[in-house]
């Protein structure tokens, strides 16, 4: 005991400390919330226009939406399908966890009952509650990054797992992410019995209004075979100065 | 020789033979009467509601009664029904298209079933249109009409002319959405469905629900009811298509068929009693006249007379009245079902069997409502005359005519 002085014990550790330091840079593990945060904020700007199309695949029919979407942070969108015909005029409109739907046709505002939250969005594989979510990974989330065992070297893994208090279905999302830029090329979805419920892909990742992000979105369930929702972003701008009317119950009517 | 004696005899005390006849016709006549109203109201019963709602035999996409979804479609619909309409005993047939969704009128709304009917056709097989109570029937063009349930109409506040908006899910993923003006009000006279049903033309339903020329089933009406089995062989037969399922209406309305089945084996409970009292009847009365006759029969066997003759004097006396009886029972019950077919007799309050209103029993004229009785008579009168036929021919002459 006499060998090892308080001095030489502090040595050690710093010592310690520093190789741990090293090691974690050397297998180049990132800021865990600065990737959480970029995944968070992908396609979120204080105001943004796009244009889309959604492909709908079932066993029994195929379907292709075109629409404009108009949002504003995370609690604003409104969404105006513009073909095919028969469809075109439908509007949607989330203002913060409220959601409506509006048809033309007969002339009937929706709103949407948060019992319909999970059920599908104009037939598509995407629901409701996924275009109103507001919830954010970074905040509603335990967060932490897995290692598969075929991990592939480009990419990272996290996993994500709500907190207690967050209205949510899943009960694991797996994201996989670029090493170098960040973004994300698969998110997994789970149920809470640790079965995979539904895939998203990102890919075609373009340059747009001085962005990189995926413009190809792909949404497969696997508890339904056959169906399939792909998004394929067309233009989309961001930070535009966008009329705050865009987002009330009178729009919704007038559909822009 | 006997069979003269016999007729002698049932002549010789002619009030006798006229009491004995007259036991065994009344309970003939209550056996017939029994029998017809029973079988009488249950087809009818069965008859009505097969008629109106789900005709004899129903075609659908294989699968479709276990579980049934919009994409389980018939395509080719007019094609099948011109080969069945071919085939014996089959009345007519008519497509329907089948799903549900939301409707409303004004701020109420109501789920509900919707069905597409082909106007024509429906009106021809189900009789749709003298089922509307107020208003009027499609027309053979689709102009965006309804006619609503009675029990929906009341549920929405809905008249006729109001607009009504159907809320659901096309076949093509998308929402399914549209106005109709109500032209009709219909009573199926099954309150339960008229509560949640609307109809369109087929026409309209097809465009609502993107289902351009299919249908999810076709209803058969027969001319009568009681051949559904061996015509349904001949559909599939004709059909041939493992695609599709054919069905009868006990299949169909289970829960219906079973319901009659039970009530129908109740009736034969009642049925049972009625016969026991006819029986016990002929039974008495036959007893009497022999026993009666104690003495002359005592006569008969010191004169030489074998038992197994007396035996058959009696049991061919017998024999002899109730056949008489049995004439005569089947003159009168065919005036009495023939005036209950007509008429029929009014419940004093009315019922309601598998949402079918009953408010009438008929009587029905078949067969079966003169056979049953006539055997129960005969194979009564037969057996109850052995006992005293024994008695008889067991009678020590000695000791019968010491009372003479």
């Amino acid at each position: 005991m006499r060998i090892l002085s308080s001095k030489t014990i502090k040595i050690l550790l710093f010592i310690a400390s520093i190789s741990i330091a090293y090691c974690q840079t050397k297998n180049s593990a990132p800021d865990i919330e600065t990737v959480i945060h970029k995944i968070d904020n992908l396609y979120l700007s204080n105001t943004s226009y796009g244009e889309m199309e959604m492909e709908i695949t079932t066993p029994h029919w195929e379907r292709t939406l075109t629409m404009t979407v108009y949002t504003s942070k995370r609690d604003k969108s409104f969404i105006l399908i513009t073909s095919p015909k028969k469809e075109s005029g439908m509007t949607t409109l989330k203002i913060g966890n409220e959601m409506w739907n509006y048809l033309p046709k007969t002339d009937k505002v929706i709103k949407i009952p948060p019992s319909m939250m999970m059920s599908s969005w104009m037939g598509s594989d995407f629901t409701n509650d996924d275009l109103v979510k507001e919830s954010s990974l970074l905040n509603d989330y335990e967060y932490k990054f897995i290692y598969p065992q075929n991990a592939v070297d480009s990419l990272l893994y996290i996993q994500l797992v709500p907190k207690e208090n967050t209205a949510t279905v899943w009960g694991k999302i797996v994201v996989w992410i670029f090493k170098d830029n960040y973004i994300p090329i698969r998110e997994e979805f789970y149920d809470e019995k640790g079965k995979l419920l539904r895939v998203m892909t990102y890919s075609e990742i373009k340059n747009i209004d001085g962005r990189k992000i995926p413009t190809l979105l792909e949404m497969v369930p696997k508890n339904k075979e056959g169906h399939k929702t792909i998004i394929r972003y067309k233009t989309i701008k961001f930070d535009i100065n966008l009329d705050k009317d865009i987002f009330t119950l009178r729009n919704l009517k007038k559909g822009k | 020789m006997i069979l003269k004696l016999a007729f002698r005899n049932a002549l010789r005390q002619k009030r006798r033979s006229l009491f004995t006849v007259f036991t065994m016709v009344g309970g003939f006549v209550l056996g017939s009467v029994a029998i017809s109203m029973t079988y009488g109201s249950f087809n009818n019963v069965i008859d009505s509601f097969t008629r109106t709602s789900t005709g004899h035999i129903q075609i659908h996409c294989a699968g479709y009664l276990d579980k049934p979804s919009i994409y389980k479609t018939i395509d080719d619909y007019s094609v099948i029904g011109e080969k069945i309409q071919h085939i014996k005993g089959v009345k007519s047939y008519a497509p329907r298209l089948v799903s549900a969704g939301l409707v409303s009128v004004g701020e109420k709304s109501n789920a509900a079933k919707i069905i597409g009917i082909d106007p024509n056709l429906e009106d021809e097989t189900t009789l749709f249109s003298k089922r509307i109570e107020n208003g009027r029937m499609f027309t053979e063009k689709p102009e965006h009409r309804a006619i609503i349930g009675k029990g929906l109409a009341k549920n929405l506040n809905a008249k006729i002319a109001d607009t009504i908006v159907i809320l659901s899910q096309a076949a093509d993923g998308s929402i399914a959405n549209d106005m109709y003006e109500i032209i009709g009000i219909y009573d199926s006279g099954n309150e339960m469905a008229d509560r949640a049903t609307i109809y369109l033309n087929l026409a309209d339903a097809q465009d609502l629900f993107v289902l351009p020329n299919s249908v999810h089933e076709i209803v058969v009406v027969l001319s009568n009811f009681k051949i559904t089995q061996k015509v349904l062989g001949e559909i599939e037969s004709k059909l041939n298509n493992p695609k599709i399922d054919i069905q009868s209406w006990q299949v169909i309305a289970k829960s219906f068929y079973e319901s009659m089945e039970a009530k129908k084996q109740g009736n034969y409970i009642m049925n049972l009693i009625i016969i026991l009292i006819v029986a016990i009847g002929v039974f008495n009365t036959v007893l009497m006249s022999v026993l009666e006759r104690t003495r002359e029969y005592g006569l008969l066997k010191a004169l030489g007379t074998r038992p197994w003759q007396i035996i058959k004097l009696v049991i061919y006396e017998i024999v002899l009245l109730s056949f008489t009886s049995v004439i005569i029972g089947s003159v009168i019950s065919t005036a009495a079902n023939y005036f209950l077919l007509i008429h029929g007799i009014t419940y004093p309050i009315s019922f309601n069997i598998g949402g079918i209103q009953m408010n009438k029993m008929i009587a029905e004229i078949s067969v079966r409502s003169y056979l049953i009785p006539t055997i129960i008579v005969l194979v009564a009168a037969f057996l109850v005359s052995i006992i005293p036929a024994l008695q008889a021919a067991k009678t020590e002459p000695a000791k019968s005519m010491h009372h003479l």
